[in-house]
């Protein structure tokens, strides 16, 4: 999993403002799921790793936190705001 | 406001150059006299009573006494940014004009690292030219010590005023740039601010800067400074009042300069000189002052010629140009150059708008040059993530 080529960002204390080379701005990311943009971001993304992440970071169990985690991965790869490796 | 790049040509190479990128470019070197005159148009259809001639260095461009005098004929004031390498007979045209059509902003040498030949033109051009000289510098880092300048003002009877810049980076460029670690302090602003005001010297700022810079005390200090008052800004102590008054001072976020400028331009009672300095509070001056280069191509202004430019229009004005450049750019950029301009009270309070926009494009991971459609370059990146 990887931002898209045209996908720029920046960290902000509360989550991660997402900008498109096409329309500019495209909207924030707010934490927890700003944690998970994190992984894709600098590469270090696996299910498990994520799994682990969101978690911890949204006290629920690992099955909770993988569905999680398959919606908002969906929602972003429609965006086009991230695509699979 | 909108300046009128005459030439890409200039031998100082100021390292800080915040036209270094565009200088470089293969486009034409020296503005056509057509496209002289169809700016001067642009500047009358927009009520602007100045041209500001820049460059380069615009005193190089062969037909600069020529551009001046037909400027001058047309009714405008001329201001000319210099960096002092200028052609003596030009020097000679400069000093029998009349102080009030013009004056000359020169961007001063650095009297500690500048070679000397430089330094010694600069003093023939001071005392030339006397009180049509305001002083600019600009400072690159927090160790500088520019007070040399206000000798500078005194021994040659220059105008008692310095205009103060802060070196900001090119969008996708690579110059040397004041490296801003946080919304934090920076003493050396307060103290030339302070000395001037102390010396009756008058300290004007330009773009980049923002209130985090200066201490609250001093805030409170010069509270005109930093609110959206309707009179001149000025450097000289008043009386003190509390940082929030700001909250009742402030009228509006979304003020610009165009309606201030309408607004002075209707307002014919008060003095002319008075009206030409009144200007933005000093957090909400990165705005598109719109530079018309020598093809005629317009830039919001130099650190952002990279993101877009726009032919001079044939009929419209300087705000149709200033709205395009700013819708583009708000949806492009992040809203402040630190992470705590988010919730920053300044910002909140209307009298900041997140400071210089290109130094907040390089905040944009993983490489802002993708904004820009232009393909990632790794030494870009490097000076990028120094930040």
């Amino acid at each position: 999993m990887r931002p898209s080529h045209h996908v720029s960002w920046l960290v902000e204390k509360q989550g991660v403002t997402l900008f498109t080379s096409d329309k500019g701005m495209w909207g924030s990311i707010p934490y927890p799921h700003a944690g998970l943009w994190a992984l894709i971001a600098n590469g270090s993304y696996t299910k498990v790793l994520a799994t682990e992440l969101m978690s911890i970071l949204m006290t629920i169990s690992k099955e909770e936190a993988e569905r999680e985690i398959e919606d908002t991965l969906e929602t972003w790869i429609k965006n086009e705001l991230i695509h699979e490796t | 406001m909108a300046n009128i790049s005459l030439t890409r040509r200039c031998r100082r190479n100021c390292s800080y150059c915040f036209a270094k990128h565009e200088l470089s470019c293969n486009f034409e070197t020296d503005m056509q006299p057509e496209t002289f005159e169809a700016v001067l148009g642009f500047l009358k259809r927009s009520c602007i009573p100045e041209a500001r001639l820049l460059g380069g260095e615009p005193t190089e461009h062969p037909l600069f006494k020529d551009y001046v005098t037909q400027a001058i004929e047309k009714g405008f004031k001329v201001l000319v940014f210099s960096g002092g390498i200028i052609p003596r007979p030009v020097l000679f045209y400069m000093a029998g004009l009349p102080t009030e059509k013009f004056s000359m902003i020169l961007n001063a040498a650095n009297l500690h690292e500048s070679p000397e030949s430089l330094i010694n033109r600069q003093i023939e051009i001071c005392q030339t030219l006397g009180a049509k000289v305001k002083l600019g510098i600009n400072i690159q880092s927090s160790n500088e010590n520019p007070a040399y300048v206000f000798d500078w003002v005194k021994k040659y009877s220059l105008r008692r005023a310095v205009r103060v810049g802060i070196a900001n980076p090119i969008w996708g460029g690579n110059n040397d740039f004041f490296r801003l670690r946080g919304p934090y302090e920076i003493p050396i602003f307060e103290r030339f601010l302070t000395m001037g005001a102390e010396m009756g010297i008058d300290i004007s700022l330009d773009c980049g800067f923002t209130p985090c810079m200066f201490s609250q005390e001093f805030v409170s200090d010069h509270i005109d400074f930093f609110t959206h008052n309707k009179t001149a800004h000025s450097t000289q102590r008043g009386p003190t009042k509390p940082v929030n008054q700001l909250e009742g001072a402030c009228d509006a976020a979304d003020n610009n300069t165009e309606v201030q400028f309408a607004d002075s331009l209707d307002t014919k009672n008060e003095n002319k000189e008075t009206l030409l300095q009144r200007m933005d509070p000093i957090g909400m001056r990165c705005g598109p002052v719109v530079d018309i280069l020598p093809e005629g191509d317009c830039i919001s202004c130099y650190a952002l010629s990279r993101f877009l430019r726009l032919p001079l229009p044939s009929e419209g004005n300087l705000n149709d140009l200033v709205s395009c450049f700013n819708d583009k750019l708000s949806s492009a950029l992040p809203l402040g150059v630190f992470r705590e301009c988010l919730e920053c009270w300044y910002r909140q309070q209307g009298v900041c708008n997140g400071g210089c926009r290109s130094r907040r494009a390089l905040r944009l991971r993983p490489n802002s040059l993708i904004m820009l459609g232009l393909e990632t370059d790794g030494e870009y990146s490097k000076h990028a993530q120094t930040l």
